[in-house]
């Protein structure tokens, strides 16, 4: 045991002669010539008569695999033994091969006419097809190929002409050419390579591949062939092994025009597959032409080295993106072009990264490369800077789905303000900047700079669909509604089938009209209510732009403020009309508590009789999403006994009769009321004793424990995504990664050592220290109920973010972080959730 | 895949010349059959309809076009216009390398 058993090999001088030989043999079928030859030179010695033609094939067979590889040197000094050897017959293929390898077209034609003339009744394949292919490559004209000394001298000109007619699109003439040449004819091969690339232009694969795979597997046809193969399937590259894939390969370049690509591509092509990814790059780096940024294959290449980061998983693309920053570092660049596409790349980058401190620099790095004498250089400047603070104005934290506390509005408003006028500086016509920093001065809450910019912006963009939008909505904000109006109809004259502006210029005149109304101008009110019904719509539920909702709204109008008997006659007709009894009836009662403030309207009493006839999930979802829109209304009215009938009439769901995906949908919207709070609770127990494993209603179990994103359970939310993933429920996944960012971004923000440094140690976080002191011991002696209260009091005076993560800290909630998650800190995300990644 | 190749229209091509290349393409690849085609077709002209969506698409487009070197070169094929034989000296050319590797 364990003893290694060699094997046992013998010098060929070791063998007897019999042995010597059937080894000789052996090797000769493996192609292994070299060894055949040292045994054939042994052989030789004993009997030269009988061993020299074993010898002679030995030799040949070796000259050729050294030319195969290209070792032309190599396969000349064998030849040049061969020739002491071998009757000159013999080796006059050799010398027709050799002469092709070193591309001398002239000779090869002579040792071809020679081999012709020579030995005209030689059999052996592959010298036919050797001197056949040298005849050809010479491309003699009709002239010269007819007066040669051959006998096929006919084949050879129909087979010159035929390619000819194949590179002019001159298809029939080249089959005609064709046609005479027989099956015996040392040109049959290029017959069929002519036909093969005939179908192959001409749109028939099919027939193009099944013509190739009649060619002999040696010469230059079926290295022809296999190039043109490369592009009829996939798979080619696989079954060609490694040096006729590489010919391919070359070949399909030349054919794409490439040709000073091939031997970059193939190479980079492997490394890729090793995984060697920048090794991949630094291959294609050297080939001339690359990067490239015109629509040709090295464009396309350079796209790809350029894009392919995004759709690698998280650890292979922070190794390539390191690479370029340091290549970036270096400043070692191919030329202008390529520093331009990294910075570019580094610049994308960034945009996921949520702690990033270069994405400026990048994108001005990218900049200072583009070319200055580009006409367009001066908008791609101000979309770039754009995008930039458009980052700069995102919240930090990834997704505040399921967390109740507020959001930071930005990463850095000024940041984001100073960039936007440098992008509209640059770019006075771009119309996004401008939107983009009224949106800013709205998070910031810069009211007259948000003013005065929207004003310059009507004035600037009067015929700006989104502008005029904007500006609606900000006369609207400011109770403007004339003015509103004037605006959205110019926008809905622009574009009369968006509704978000159809959806905006209702509600503008639905506000105007209660306006009018409650200030007892009914005449008014009436007169533009026929003016808004032209935008109503009768095919769905919709309570801004239903006529049943929009003829229930005056009904109920008119009956407060106006002509009852014409309230009543609307609430009629708006019976008739609508697709949802229950919606409508409690969207009129919303509005009538709204005016009347009595708890009992005229509807209520109905509404209470329709409950029985919520039953269907669809049912529910309406009620539920009138009380939602009824609620919103006046959130400071008592809506409890609305809420109470709401949740009678959601009362199946806390039993068994819903689906998987109903409960979905009123889970996140539920835990916004606290009255439906327990129906949410009981919604997941149901369906978790349904299904113990699914993901969707693990995450909402565990989030609603969750008080804030510091005290999210990082185990358990990991597992729930790896599980998401998994079960392909990705849409969970995405919810319990976000879940996850948030937490982490907010529980490890990106430590600045400076400011570390600098941080007050008698105030950390701006609190004095024993005030912090006390806040946390009271806060470790709490029951969760007094935590909470504690909690929303502390959030007058402390923002909220800042209060968990003092609490986080002491209460060491923070170190259920796992190990997993730590690691996932301030990296960069790629675009793609991580499906493989386990 | 590039929608300029896709399209076949050089990166510098305006509005018109991209909305004709694009009617083109629609014509010669319908969606009754050709529908992945046609598709391709519809997503590279949104991608660059306008000059906007232009330099949006040169800016922050991140989207792969293959998933190796080589199956770019086969996808980039596939996405040219249908290919034309190589001119006589470049068969030549094509056909003599074909000897000498």
């Amino acid at each position: 045991m364990g003893k290694k058993h060699h094997k046992t090999s013998r010098r060929p001088g070791d063998l007897s002669p019999e042995q010597l030989e059937r080894q000789a043999l052996d090797d000769m079928a493996a192609a292994r010539f070299r060894k055949a030859r040292d045994a054939y030179k042994i052989l030789c010695k004993q009997d030269r008569e009988k061993y020299l033609p074993g010898l002679i094939e030995a030799n040949r067979g070796l000259a050729e695999q050294l030319m195969g590889s290209g070792l032309v040197s190599e396969a000349e000094q064998v030849l040049t033994y061969l020739k002491t050897i071998a009757p000159p017959s013999s080796i006059l293929a050799t010398d027709v091969s050799v002469a092709l390898k070193k591309q001398d077209w002239q000779k090869a034609l002579d040792a071809a006419l020679h081999f012709a003339k020579t030995a005209p009744t030689a059999h052996d394949e592959r010298d036919r097809a050797t001197v056949a292919d040298a005849l050809v490559l010479a491309f003699p004209n009709i002239q010269e190929a007819g007066s040669l000394p051959l006998s096929e001298a006919s084949d050879l000109v129909a087979v010159v002409g035929a390619l000819r007619c194949v590179s002019e699109e001159r298809w029939e003439q080249a089959q005609e050419l064709l046609r005479p040449l027989p099956r015996s004819s040392p040109f049959a091969a290029w017959k069929i390579l002519v036909k093969g690339m005939i179908a192959f232009y001409t749109g028939n694969p099919e027939k193009s591949e099944a013509l190739f795979a009649q060619l002999p597997p040696h010469g230059v046809p079926m290295q022809a062939a296999n190039a043109l193969r490369m592009f009829l399937g996939q798979d080619h590259l696989a079954k060609f092994g490694e040096p006729a894939g590489e010919r391919a390969v070359r070949g399909a370049a030349s054919l794409l025009n490439a040709p000073k690509l091939a031997p970059f591509l193939l190479r980079a092509e492997q490394a890729w597959r090793s995984g060697r990814h920048t090794d991949s790059y630094k291959e294609m780096r050297q080939a001339p032409g690359f990067p490239s940024d015109q629509p040709d294959l090295a464009g396309a290449l350079s796209d790809f080295y350029f894009k392919a980061a995004f759709a690698m998983h998280e650890a292979a693309h922070e190794k390539y993106l390191e690479w370029f920053e340091r290549l970036a570092d270096s400043g070692q660049f191919k030329n202008d072009l390529e520093a331009c596409l990294i910075f570019r790349l580094l610049g994308c980058a960034e945009f996921n990264n949520p702690f990033s401190e270069q994405i400026e620099h990048f994108w001005r790095m990218f900049l200072e490369y583009c070319p200055t004498d580009d006409p367009l250089t001066r908008k791609i400047a101000s979309l770039a800077l754009q995008r930039v603070a458009t980052y700069y104005a995102q919240p930090e934290e990834a997704d505040w789905y399921f967390f109740r506390d507020p959001v930071d509005p930005m990463r850095d408003a000024e940041g984001a303000i100073s960039l936007l006028e440098e992008s509209i500086a640059s770019d006075p016509l771009n119309v996004g900047a401008y939107l983009k920093l009224l949106d800013v001065y709205e998070s910031a809450e810069k009211e007259k700079d948000r003013n005065r910019l929207l004003n310059r912006m009507t004035q600037l963009f009067p015929k700006d669909k989104a502008v005029l939008l904007h500006a609606g909505r900000e006369s609207l904000n400011r109770k403007a509604y004339v003015k509103g109006i004037e605006y959205l109809e110019r926008a809905h004259a622009l574009d009369a089938l968006d509704p978000e502006v159809s959806e905006t210029l209702v509600s503008a005149y639905t506000r105007l009209i209660r306006q009018y109304y409650e200030k007892k101008n009914v005449n008014k009110g009436r007169h533009t209510f026929d003016m808004v019904r032209r935008h109503a719509i009768h095919d769905k539920i919709n309570f801004t732009r239903g006529l049943d909702f929009l003829q229930a709204l005056q009904g109920v109008l008119e009956t407060t403020f106006g002509d009852k008997g014409m309230g009543g006659r609307l609430m009629t007709a708006a019976r008739e009309c609508t697709r949802s009894l229950v919606a409508l009836l409690f969207f009129a009662h919303g509005y009538s508590r709204l005016y009347q403030r009595k708890q009992a309207s005229l509807f209520w009493a109905e509404l209470l009789q329709q409950r029985a006839q919520v039953v269907t999930a669809g049912d529910r979802r309406e009620v539920f999403d009138s009380f939602e829109y009824v609620h919103s209304l006046d959130e400071t009215l008592d809506w409890s006994a609305e809420t109470a009938f709401v949740r009678e009439c959601l009362a199946p769901l806390g039993s068994t009769a819903f689906t998987r995906e109903e409960g979905s949908y009123f889970m996140p919207a539920l835990g916004k009321y606290p009255a439906l709070s327990s129906l949410a609770q009981a919604i997941i127990s149901e369906a978790l004793r349904r299904d113990p494993d699914d993901p969707r209603f693990r995450l909402f179990s565990v989030l609603r424990k969750t008080r804030s994103p510091l005290e999210l359970d990082f185990a358990a939310v990991d597992k729930i995504y790896h599980d998401a993933i998994r079960q392909g429920d990705t849409n969970t996944a995405k919810v319990a990664k976000a879940a996850m960012q948030t937490a982490e971004s907010l529980a490890y923000p990106p430590i600045d050592d400076e400011e570390e440094e600098e941080e007050d140690e008698d105030a950390p976080f701006g609190i004095p220290l024993d005030e912090l002191r006390q806040m946390r011991q009271m806060a470790a002696q709490m029951s969760d109920a007094e935590f909470e209260a504690f909690r929303k009091e502390s959030a007058k005076e402390i923002p909220l973010p800042i209060f968990d993560l003092v609490m986080g800290r002491i209460m060491g909630k923070s170190s259920r972080r796992s190990q997993s998650a730590q690691s996932r800190r301030g990296t960069r995300k790629t675009d793609q959730l991580d499906l493989f990644n386990e | 895949m590039n929608p300029f190749l896709i399209l076949h229209v050089l990166p510098s091509a305006g509005d018109v010349e991209i909305r004709s290349a694009y009617l083109r393409a629609i014509r010669q690849f319908p969606p009754e059959t050709e529908p992945e085609r046609f598709q391709a077709i519809s997503h590279a002209y949104e991608q660059i309809r306008d000059e906007k969506s232009r330099l949006n698409y040169l800016l922050f487009d991140r989207g792969s076009p293959g998933a190796t070197p080589f199956e770019v070169l086969l996808k980039f094929y596939a996405a040219s216009p249908p290919q034309k034989p190589l001119d006589f000296e470049a068969m030549k050319a094509f056909l003599r390398s074909c000897a000498t590797t």
